[in-house]
């Protein structure tokens, strides 16, 4: 004979129990993280709207800014007519035209002269009667300074007269 | 002295026809008798709900309610399902129990002797609905011959008979090594001296000498004393309360 294993009893109901508890427990778990990370999501996707827009404002205020530098950078349109009047006033034409005048050598004769104030330089076209002339006309020019403001630039025959051009600075 | 329900922390309770007896944790024995089962069980519910709070108990069946059956070979059925289910009815139409029953086979199928063990449904459904009531849980509900036979059997594994007397029911089983020859409850069998001639008849149908046999009765009107039962150590719930009947080892 063997001992005989029987057994009426119902099964214990604590392991459904506690299965079932375990269940709701990581549910409920579940159900909460989810209702946090919702909450996370929301406020950082809030707050990603408010860089946004501070990005975009930045953004303008930078634009603004930068135009504002260009136009400060850029010299006002008026500044150079003032700087040529300043500079046309203060050239001494008058004074350049009378040194002129005042220098006469036979067979030399002033047949042009051109004066750009505001890059202050003379050009004068003098018909000479040869290299000598021009050289004595450019040593008169020169007379009693001690840098010469004069120089030839150029000894040309033209039309069967020789053209002296000569450069001067005045400063 | 102790039982060994005492010693798992769950009282004991012994269901049969007309006779609960309960051995709690304080080694007192509180016994109903007489009456209906429903009325020996609402007895109970009065004296748990007494004790008051909830309880784990460990149910024995008599063999009133409970009982083992013999199986025969099965010829005929082609699935294990109908197997299982002509070895169901069998053993309902063999136990002398009402349908509905629920039936519990150990060995199906094996060669050593199949034993079904069938009580009637109602016995169950009225026991977890006292419990219910008495806000009490059973741990197990098992025959208590069967706890009585694996108490004999670890005293004497070559034991080829044992017979229980409990509440007015007869159960004896036969057998050799793991194999039983015959397993059935003879009810009721109103007086001790019946059962031990029962008993000594089935020997001798049997031929099994007294020697090889082992023959108790559960007797609550007697004052516990395990002298005349079977070690402790054997692991046998109610054992101050079991004697021996006639002879045997």
């Amino acid at each position: 004979m063997r001992a005989l294993r029987v057994d009426f009893a119902r099964p214990a109901r604590w392991p459904v129990v506690v299965l079932w508890a375990l269940s709701m427990a990581v549910l409920a778990a579940a159900a909460w993280a989810g209702v946090r990370d919702f909450k996370e999501w929301r406020t950082l996707s809030a707050a990603r709207v408010q860089t946004a827009k501070l990005g975009e404002q930045l953004r303008a205020a930078r634009v603004v800014q930068s135009a504002q530098a260009a136009s400060a950078a850029k010299p006002p349109a008026f500044s150079l007519n003032a700087r040529h009047w300043m500079r046309m006033l203060a050239f001494d034409g008058s004074g350049v035209l009378r040194s002129i005048e005042s220098v006469q050598v036979a067979g030399a004769k002033v047949v042009s002269i051109e004066i750009d104030s505001d890059s202050q330089r003379v050009e004068l076209e003098v018909e000479v009667t040869g290299a000598d002339v021009a050289s004595s006309y450019l040593q008169a020019l020169n007379a009693g300074t001690e840098r010469p403001a004069w120089a030839l630039s150029r000894l040309q025959i033209q039309g069967g007269t020789e053209l002296a051009l000569i450069h001067g600075r005045m400063e | 002295m102790s039982s060994d329900g005492n010693k798992r922390g769950a009282a004991d309770v012994y269901v049969s026809e007309g006779d609960v007896a309960m051995v709690g944790l304080s080694d007192s024995l509180w016994r109903h008798e007489g009456g209906t089962l429903a009325a020996g069980l609402a007895a109970l519910v009065d004296r748990l709900r007494e004790d008051g709070g909830s309880r784990r108990l460990r149910i024995w069946l008599g063999a009133a309610l409970c009982r083992p059956v013999r199986l025969a070979p099965i010829a005929g059925a082609r699935t294990r399902a109908e197997r299982s289910k002509l070895a169901e009815l069998y053993a309902i139409a063999h136990s002398g129990l009402q349908s509905p029953c629920r039936v519990s086979i150990d060995g199906a199928g094996r060669s050593d002797g199949a034993v079904a063990v069938v009580v009637e449904e109602r016995v169950l459904t009225a026991i977890e609905h006292a419990l219910s009531l008495a806000q009490s849980r059973a741990a197990s509900i098992r025959p208590w011959w069967a706890q009585a036979l694996d108490a004999a059997l670890k005293s004497n594994p070559t034991m080829r008979a044992l017979g229980i007397w409990e509440g007015r029911a007869l159960t004896f089983m036969t057998g050799e090594g793991r194999y039983f020859a015959s397993a059935q409850t003879l009810y009721p069998v109103e007086a001790v001296e019946s059962a031990s001639a029962a008993f000594a008849r089935a020997l001798v149908s049997g031929m099994i000498s007294p020697n090889d046999a082992l023959a108790v009765a559960l007797d609550w009107s007697s004052s516990p004393d395990a002298s005349h039962g079977w070690p402790e150590e054997n692991g046998a719930v109610f054992t101050p309360w079991v004697r021996r009947l006639g002879a045997g080892s």
